[in-house]
């Protein structure tokens, strides 16, 4: 029952209201019918007192006021929030003018009445100008009417505010006041309250997108890393499978056109010197992969401190032989005790491959310069490796550099696996590469290790 | 039959000499050229427009440029010759890839059989 009671009140105290009314006019609607919700219920014992001392015209009077109070309610029930606003100004001002009508000029309730032009800053926005002078022309119309009359009538009606020994008039304001304070607090605590439950939806909203917007990123970034990986896996079983088929597709050849009756021992002593070789190709080719699928594992080695100019030392020892025939400058630009704490095979591989390519694919005719540049920052170290050498075409090869196998220089000595182990080792130590490079000109890769 | 030649064109050295030796046994007559790559072989086709191949026998993975970087180049030249490819892949993406190129008439996989040379150069 009290559950009930207290669903039909919300129910008209929310009349109107939608999910996403801003907050002003949610602010505003909720009072506006609260009020007219409390001037129907104040009103109310009056109605039943003046019907019962068979006083007609305040009967009606107060009866019709409930009515429009009644229709400001089901206006903003059915949306027409303005409407229901410019319908309680103009019952409040007919009521002001009515009620000096019947009470005689001189009663001081007009005091009490004339604060009904207040309603205008309540009602409406600062913002709102338009309707404020529209509202407060209103107001200024009834009291001109109200001096007009003043002036020229006597009191329609006087009521006797004695009530069995009780002063009505009294009990009235008192009672409206006590009312009005009620209503008052009521509201500035439901005020209060909508705003900190709104901030708190607010901050609770603005946090679940945020964690949404993170949790979406991450999801986005391990589902991009796991395409790559699988992409690179597909490529390196594509590329091995290929390998390997293809000395095995030799020997099965080989071995078909093998002359059983032995007639022609020249010709199958030939096919037993190309099984040879293409098993020696399938030998290499296990190799490699072996070799690739082993420096996978490095990555599980303890990771140390490296100095940089020792590694580099190490390097130029065991390159010393081809420094020398090809008279390579090897230029190191980084500070002395430039250190690194990584894996130590991993990061010689990486020096190591991209160094013996400076070398190998150098230009003729022009002094090689390789230069090493290592630099660090507070998010990781930056490692270039340029030389001076052929240059790559990248607008042919951007897509396939650092692909297993992938060779694009035939006529120099090569396998195809260098750079394709240095991109790998990167992508093991959290890194990245980029390359660039002008034929003729040379060749630039940039590194970028992360701490 | 006119005169079979056939142009190779396969990186793997091996693959060739396996390619010529079973032509050569079913074919006596055939004259081969083998080319270790594909933009030999387009500077091999440049250069010889009188001896021309009769058919084209392609690998698809080359360094440098592959079957396919071929087959681009080959088209602008013209020749009318047909391409058979022979390769190691029998991936589904390369076969219909392949029907792209009204040039490439035959898709072998590794190792060639004489039953494979019967349909190819009937």
């Amino acid at each position: 029952m009290k559950e009930r009671i207290y669903r039909i009140y919300f129910s008209i105290i929310n009349a109107g209201l939608i999910e996403n009314t801003a907050l002003g006019k949610r602010y505003r609607l909720i009072s506006i019918n609260k009020f007219c919700f409390f001037c129907i219920l104040i009103s109310s014992p009056y109605l039943f007192i003046f019907y019962a001392i068979n006083s007609i015209a305040p009967f009606t009077l107060i009866f019709s006021a409930q009515i429009l109070f009644a229709m400001v309610i089901f206006i903003n029930y059915k949306q027409y929030y303005n409407a229901g606003r410019f319908l309680l100004i103009f019952t409040t001002a007919l009521s002001v003018l009515f009620i000096s009508l019947m009470l005689g000029f001189e009663s001081g309730f007009h005091l009490y009445l004339y604060t009904a032009p207040l309603f205008v800053f309540w009602l409406f926005d600062i913002k709102e100008i338009k309707n404020i002078v529209f509202a407060a022309s209103v107001y200024a119309i009834v009291y001109i009417l109200v001096f007009i009359f003043k002036y020229n009538t006597t009191p329609m009606y006087t009521i006797n505010f004695n009530f069995f020994g009780v002063d009505l008039y009294s009990l009235n304001m008192g009672l409206n006041f006590v009312l009005l304070s009620l209503l008052f607090y009521n509201y500035t605590n439901y005020y209060k309250l909508l705003s900190v439950n709104l901030i708190q939806k607010q901050k609770h909203l603005e946090l679940e997108i945020s964690k949404r917007i993170e949790s979406e990123e991450n999801t986005k970034k391990i589902f991009q890393e796991l395409s790559k990986s699988y992409s690179s896996l597909e490529q390196f079983s594509f590329i091995i499978s290929h390998n390997i088929k293809s000395p095995l597709a030799n020997i099965k050849g080989f071995l078909g056109l093998y002359d059983k009756e032995g007639k022609d021992l020249e010709f199958n002593r030939n096919l037993i010197e190309h099984i040879e070789t293409s098993t020696m190709n399938l030998d290499d080719t296990l190799s490699d992969l072996n070799y690739i699928l082993k420096s996978q594992k490095e990555i599980l080695k303890k990771r140390e401190e490296i100095v940089i100019k020792n590694l580099i030392n190490t390097i130029r020892v065991s390159l010393s032989a081809e420094i020398l025939s090809s008279s390579v400058e090897l230029v190191e630009q980084y500070e002395e005790g430039i250190k690194l704490f990584s894996i130590r095979s991993i990061l010689h591989s990486i020096f190591f491959n991209l160094i013996q390519n400076a070398i190998k694919f150098r230009r003729d005719g022009i002094k090689s310069v390789i230069s090493i540049f290592v630099e660090q920052d507070e998010r990781g170290t930056i490692i270039r490796v340029a030389d001076n050498g052929i240059g790559i075409d990248l607008d042919k090869y951007e897509d396939r550099i650092f692909n297993l196998y992938n060779r694009f220089n035939t006529t120099i000595e090569g396998k195809g696996i260098g750079l394709y182990l240095v991109k790998n080792h990167l992508d093991l130590l959290g890194g990245t590469i980029e390359v660039s490079s002008k034929i003729n000109e040379g060749t630039t890769f940039s590194m970028r290790i992360k701490n | 039959m006119s005169k079979l030649s056939v142009l190779l064109i396969d990186d793997d050295a091996i693959s060739n000499v396996f390619n010529s030796m079973i032509l050569k046994r079913n074919y006596p007559s055939v004259q081969i050229h083998a080319t270790c790559g594909a933009s030999e072989a387009i500077d091999y086709l440049k250069g010889n427009p009188l001896d021309k191949p009769t058919i084209i026998f392609l690998d698809l993975n080359m360094p440098v440029m592959n079957g396919w970087d071929f087959m681009e180049e080959y088209k602008k030249l013209n020749l009318g010759i047909d391409v058979v490819l022979v390769t190691s892949s029998d991936d589904i993406g390369d076969i219909a890839r392949s029907k792209d190129f009204v040039e490439i008439k035959h898709y072998l996989v590794k190792p060639i059989t004489v039953k494979d040379l019967k349909e190819v150069l009937a």
